[in-house]
Formats: C-alpha cells, structure tokens, sequence
C-alpha cells in the first residue's frame, strides 16, 4: 500500500481511473470492480506496476503451464487466499478453455468451487484430488496439488515450482486490491477474468451446458 | 507474543471486551499477535466489524499480528480485516509454522509479495529464456 486508502481519490488519479477503467473494458469486455480499490491503495503507478506485472506473470504461466491450466492454477491461487472473485474469475475462464478446445465440462463448477471456498486445507487436496480423479485431469490434479503442497510449506524443487510460485506470489499482491470486492461476490457472478468474456456465444454455449449436465 | 485464540461462537457483542483484553495485552511495548482463526468454521461478515476493531488497537500499538486459518474464505476475511485497517505489516497465513516465521521478519507484506513476484518472474522468465522486464 504506497497511499492510504482511506484517503480520497484525487482528480489526477479520478482522471486515471476512468481511463484505466475504459482500456479495461475495452481489452477484457467488462469493467473490473477493482481498478477502483487498486488505484486507492496503490496510486497510479502502483496500479500500472501491479496490473502490467500481472499480465507478464498471466503470460509466463500460459507458456509454462499451458492457457487453461495457466488460469486454473491462478484461480486457485486466488482462492486459497480468500478472494472468490480472482478464484471464480480465473476458474471461469479456465472451464471456458477447456470446454472450448475439448468439448469437455470440468468437474470443477461453481457448487464444487463453493465447497472448496469453504474446506479446511487439510481436507482441500483429497476433494481435489476426488474431483479431478478422471486421468484426462492428471496434469491439472498434479499442478493443483503441488499448489497447495507449496503453500502449505513444501520445498521448491519440482520442475513446474518455477510456475506455481509465481502465481503464489502475484495472487499474494493482487488479492490485496481484489479481496475489497472479491470476498462477498457471489461465484456463479463473477466473469472469466480474460478476454475470452467477449465471446458471447461460446459463454452461452458453455452455460447451456453446464445446466444441462447438473439439471 | 501474544497468542489469541479466537471461538466458533465469536460475535460482535464480544467486541468491546475483546479488543479492552488485547489493548491492555500489547500496550506496555510494541509487540506480535498471532491471531488464531481455526476454530471459525463458517463465514459471517459480522464478524468483520469486530476484526477490524482488534487489528485497529493491534495497529494503534504498533504491534505486529499474523492471523491464521485454515479455510480460504476465512484468511478471505483476515485479508479483508488487514487491508481495511491498512496495516502494512499484518499478514494471512494458512499454519502456526508459516505464522512463527513472519513473525521473526520485518517485512512489510505488499512489499513482500512484490518483491516475491518479481523474483518468481526473473526465474521464470529465465527458465523460458526470455527477459522478465
């Protein structure tokens, strides 16, 4: 936190804020309820660090990890930490990933996600590992696991560490902003946290989907 | 260092007593607070009111607290609780283990967790070949 929250915004950082929350609407197709908080705690610089950084960090783990289990891994940071909104956000958009690339439904649904939202860690792994048991899951069962393994104070020293710990640590700056609105939002509410928002139909298809297959 | 170990049946009627015990606790020097959560088994956003309370009076003395628990809405709560009072040296941790350690430390947490990113990036980045700026 580089100003005090309970500060106002000045005009320059109002003036910033509208913009930033103009490009945000325009890269992800909806307005973030973060900027706001972020801008607040963080100043306008703080903001540009934290929300450029991010995207390098979004990428790195994309390339590392692959674009859906890179947003799984994500979301999960988020969750473990308590934000609802950057763990359904990025959980969405990994189940979008999925269905769009496979065809497929992750068991990982917003009433699982609930669950999980509120499951003492000691029991987290083994609902996890319950979930993802199906071998098409392996990959992100094992990187889901190792997350938790890390937080829970495992040594780095497997090949994918690089990556998860890297989610760990941004989640860890990013949530600092996003848990103002993230803690009460409902899931089911919350948006995929990526561009991929702005494919309506697929959304829609996805949707349709998913009730069907829990109708 | 004080430990203070928080009820399943904690509620807002609690408050004034609550943060009287910790206030009268830290106020002779600057000390830590680990703030057991554990036992909170459900989320209730009363509670937020009387956590902000007892983390202002942790702030007001200068004393450094860490709040543990085991559920993600709970440490949910606990960061909602130290960012709200804007303390800049609380932290949210999931074990007694990693509370200790921050403990020990003088960090501050946005600091920190900037600081860890950048570092995680430059491994990463050098991993994949690439340059993390």
């Amino acid at each position: 936190m580089s100003r005090s929250r309970s500060t106002g915004l000045s005009l320059r950082e109002r003036w910033a804020l509208a913009a930033l929350d103009r490009v945000s609407a325009l890269y992800l197709g909806f307005r973030p309820p973060v900027n706001d908080e972020a801008i607040r705690s963080l100043g306008v610089r703080g903001y540009m660090r934290w929300s450029m950084t991010t995207g390098k960090v979004m990428k790195a783990l994309a390339t590392a990890l692959g674009e859906a289990e890179a947003q799984f891994v994500i979301g999960f940071a988020g969750l473990w930490l308590g934000c609802g909104y950057c763990g359904a956000g990025h959980v969405h958009a990994g189940n979008l990933l999925v269905f769009r690339d496979r065809g497929a439904l992750t068991p990982l649904s917003d009433a699982a996600l609930r669950e999980l939202y509120e499951t003492p860690d000691e029991a987290a792994a083994a609902k996890i590992a319950a979930l993802l048991s199906d071998p098409s899951y392996a990959r992100l069962r094992g990187l889901l696991l190792r997350l938790y393994a890390l937080r829970g104070g495992a040594r780095p020293d497997q090949p994918e560490d690089a990556a998860l710990a890297a989610a760990l640590s941004c989640w860890e700056w990013v949530t600092e902003c996003t848990i103002v609105a993230g803690l009460e939002m409902p899931l089911e509410a919350v948006p995929p946290l990526t561009p991929l928002f702005k494919d309506k139909a697929l959304r829609e298809r996805y949707a349709a989907a998913r009730a069907a297959a829990e109708g | 260092m004080v430990r203070l170990v928080l009820g399943a049946d904690l509620d807002e009627a609690a408050k004034d007593a609550l943060t009287a015990a910790v206030e009268a606790a830290i106020s002779a020097q600057p000390t830590t607070v680990l703030v057991e959560m554990s036992a909170i088994t459900a989320y209730d956003p009363r509670l937020r009111g009387l956590l902000l309370a007892l983390q202002r009076v942790i702030s007001a003395h200068r004393g450094r607290a860490v709040y543990v628990a085991d559920r993600p809405r709970i440490r949910g709560l606990a960061l909602w609780v130290i960012h709200m009072a804007e303390d800049k040296e609380a932290k949210i941790v999931g074990n007694v283990a990693a509370a200790v350690e921050w403990l020990r430390g003088s960090e501050e947490r946005v600091a920190a967790a900037e600081r860890g990113t950048f570092a995680a990036l430059a491994r990463l980045s050098g991993a994949q070949g690439g340059d993390p700026r």
